[in-house]
């Protein structure tokens, strides 16, 4: 088997590949084994009909089909292997026309797109601003202070009107304030937190004096509209905070005393701080490298990135707005447009992912079984299930490698971070602020840059192809004619030119 | 009776059992019923061109089919196969050739 590699632009490579006469026979071999163990031929146990007796009634055509999938597969694998090329996606076959010929040499092309290879910039001694933030006393308090709340006891008030701070319960109607009560309307129940506007526009301060059983109406404006909101109090009741003791402390987190209570709140806030900023301090450094290290992004990647995100944004809205999440599901058109606006973020994710990756590689940085199996343990008691299960799950869905890539990539965090000089301030200077926002502008025009380029290689493949048209059509005269064979081979040259061109601007 | 060696000899037998006879020189047909051994050599030579040495021939049993309900019941047919075997170095090509 003989490969020969040519790099395309967009980190794609073109491997023609010419399989061997052996290749060839052991691919038809292995077909005709399988076709005469899965087909049955009348007159023959499975696997035990002659090879021409196969041919004659299943058809030459068929077998020689399987046979090309068959060597297509291995040398493929082959080649990649051999060339040692770290692929993405799956790769794009270009397979001449006729099946193979048994006892002759087949000759195909594959397009693959590789992880795109750069020169990493240096990346030791990165300089970052990590903000120091201290756990107050007020946010202390402010912990405890929604400890209280939720511990809180609810009583119902009977003896006086409702007053800030009540859970009040009510239900109302609504109208347009120039007409008049509906004949028949359904009465809304409804909840409010006197004091916290939960409903929208606010009946917080009318309700504030009501008592249990009282009936009012209030207006409002409401989307433009003067509106009549006709509310009854169905019930009124009270939170009643608990004090902050010994019993407190006891009762909600375990603690002997107030002040261990306390501690402990203090040291949480502490190093959620602390790994907040660690994290925003990494993301800048990875913005910083990512600043310098331009390179191709394979919009294969991207796509993937894009799509990531835009499942995450659908989920997400399905609680918001369940219609718009509904129309997005359903039209793929819809989906797309949504999906452009993540582009830059999902190129600047790309992009860290691959700077991660090559830092790794770098650093000959590997992942052991064990990490792995205590990362799938982690992984199986949040769902519930037992390691193996989890594993088994992962292992069909292939989502082990995606576990190994987030442990390999952590550790290179976490070296980049080591060899960072971290400087440490009160508040973050604009500079370090603004270097997220311009990486990812960065990306933006790249990306604009990118499709532009796209556009004119497939106007200019359009156009190719046309003139190929116009010239098949200027010869049929002669029907045999080569010519429209070697138009595709023309249009792709034509597409590969002016793309590099563009990329290189 | 017959008029040309093709209403004698109905079509050769390409099954596990006679592929597996023709290294020994014999091949399997399906001949006319009525045929007989010296009819059925004489095909078999202006057919292939080969000399032929001995035919044995069986006719093969009727199995019991139902049809439709369940009295109905026919069988499949009855035909006749002859195993030929041909003199040393003669040969028939039962498959069409590969390349």
């Amino acid at each position: 088997m003989q490969v020969s590699v040519e790099q395309l632009q967009g980190s794609q490579v073109r491997l023609a590949i010419e399989a061997a006469t052996d290749d060839v026979g052991s691919a038809f071999d292995k077909a005709y084994r399988e076709i005469s163990r899965t087909v049955p031929v009348p007159g023959f146990r499975p696997g035990k009909a002659p090879r021409q007796w196969i041919a004659q009634v299943i058809g030459r055509e068929v077998v020689g089909e399987r046979a090309r999938e068959l060597l297509v597969e291995e040398t493929l694998k082959q080649a990649i292997e051999g060339q040692s090329l770290d692929i993405l996606g799956e790769p794009r076959l270009d397979l001449p026309e006729e099946v193979p010929a048994e006892g002759a040499e087949f000759s195909y092309s594959a397009t693959v797109v590789v992880k795109p290879t750069f020169e990493l910039p240096q990346y030791r001694g990165i300089p970052v601003e990590r903000e120091v933030k201290a756990a107050t006393d007020e946010l202390v308090d402010e912990e405890i202070e929604s400890l209280r709340a939720k511990h809180a006891r609810i009583v119902p008030v009977t003896d006086r009107p409702a007053q800030e701070g009540d859970l009040v319960d009510i239900e109302y109607f609504v109208y347009p304030a120039d007409q008049l009560a509906p004949v028949s309307p359904r009465r809304m129940p409804m909840v409010l937190c006197l004091g916290q506007n939960w409903f929208s526009p606010s009946l917080d301060d009318d309700v504030v004096g009501m008592s249990l059983g009282d009936a009012k109406v209030i207006t409002r404006t409401s989307g433009g509209q003067m509106m009549n909101y006709d509310i009854r109090i169905r019930n009124i009741q009270q939170r009643i905070l608990p004090e902050v003791n010994e019993e407190f402390a006891m009762r909600t987190t375990g603690f002997e005393s107030v002040e261990e209570l306390r501690e402990d709140i203090r040291t949480r806030i502490q190093s959620q701080f602390e790994a907040l900023t660690r994290e925003s301090a990494i993301n800048r450094i990875l913005a910083r490298l990512a600043k310098e290290c331009r390179f191709d992004l394979p919009d294969i990647l991207i796509r993937a990135a894009v799509r990531r995100r835009l499942i995450a944004w659908v989920s997400a809205l399905r609680n918001d707005n369940p219609e718009m999440a509904h129309y997005l599901a359903s039209s793929d058109a819809a989906l797309e447009a949504a999906g452009e606006r993540f582009r830059p973020s999902a190129r600047a994710a790309v992009r860290r992912a691959l700077l991660l990756d090559a830092i790794a590689k770098a650093e000959g940085i590997t992942v052991d079984e064990a990490e792995i199996a205590a990362k799938v343990a982690e992984l199986a008691e949040r769902t519930g299930t037992s390691p193996d299960v989890a594993r088994r799950q992962l292992e069909a869905q292939g989502g082990l490698a995606d576990i190994e890539e987030e442990i390999r990539n952590a550790k290179a965090e976490e070296l980049l971070w080591s060899a960072a000089v971290v400087t440490e301030v009160e508040k973050l200077s604009d500079a370090e602020l603004a270097i997220l926002d311009e990486v990812e502008e960065l990306e933006a025009r790249e990306d604009e840059q990118a499709r532009a380029a796209e556009a004119e290689a497939a106007q200019a493949q359009q156009e190719a192809a046309e003139a190929a048209g116009a010239e098949a059509e200027a010869g049929t005269e002669s029907p045999a004619s080569p010519e429209p064979e070697a138009s595709p081979e023309e249009a792709s040259e034509t597409e590969a030119t002016p793309g590099t061109e563009a990329a290189s601007e | 009776m017959f008029e040309t060696p093709y209403d004698v000899i109905v079509r050769p037998l390409i099954t596990e059992k006679s592929v597996g006879g023709s290294s020994q020189g014999k091949y399997s047909f399906r001949v006319h019923t009525d045929a007989n051994k010296i009819q059925i050599k004489d095909a078999i030579e202006r057919i292939y061109e080969v000399k032929v040495t001995k035919v044995n021939t069986l006719i093969v049993k009727p199995k019991p089919r139902r049809r439709g309900g369940k009295y109905r019941m026919g069988h499949t047919p009855v035909w006749k196969k002859a195993v030929v075997t041909l003199a040393a170095g003669n040969e028939i090509k039962l498959f069409e050739s590969t390349e």
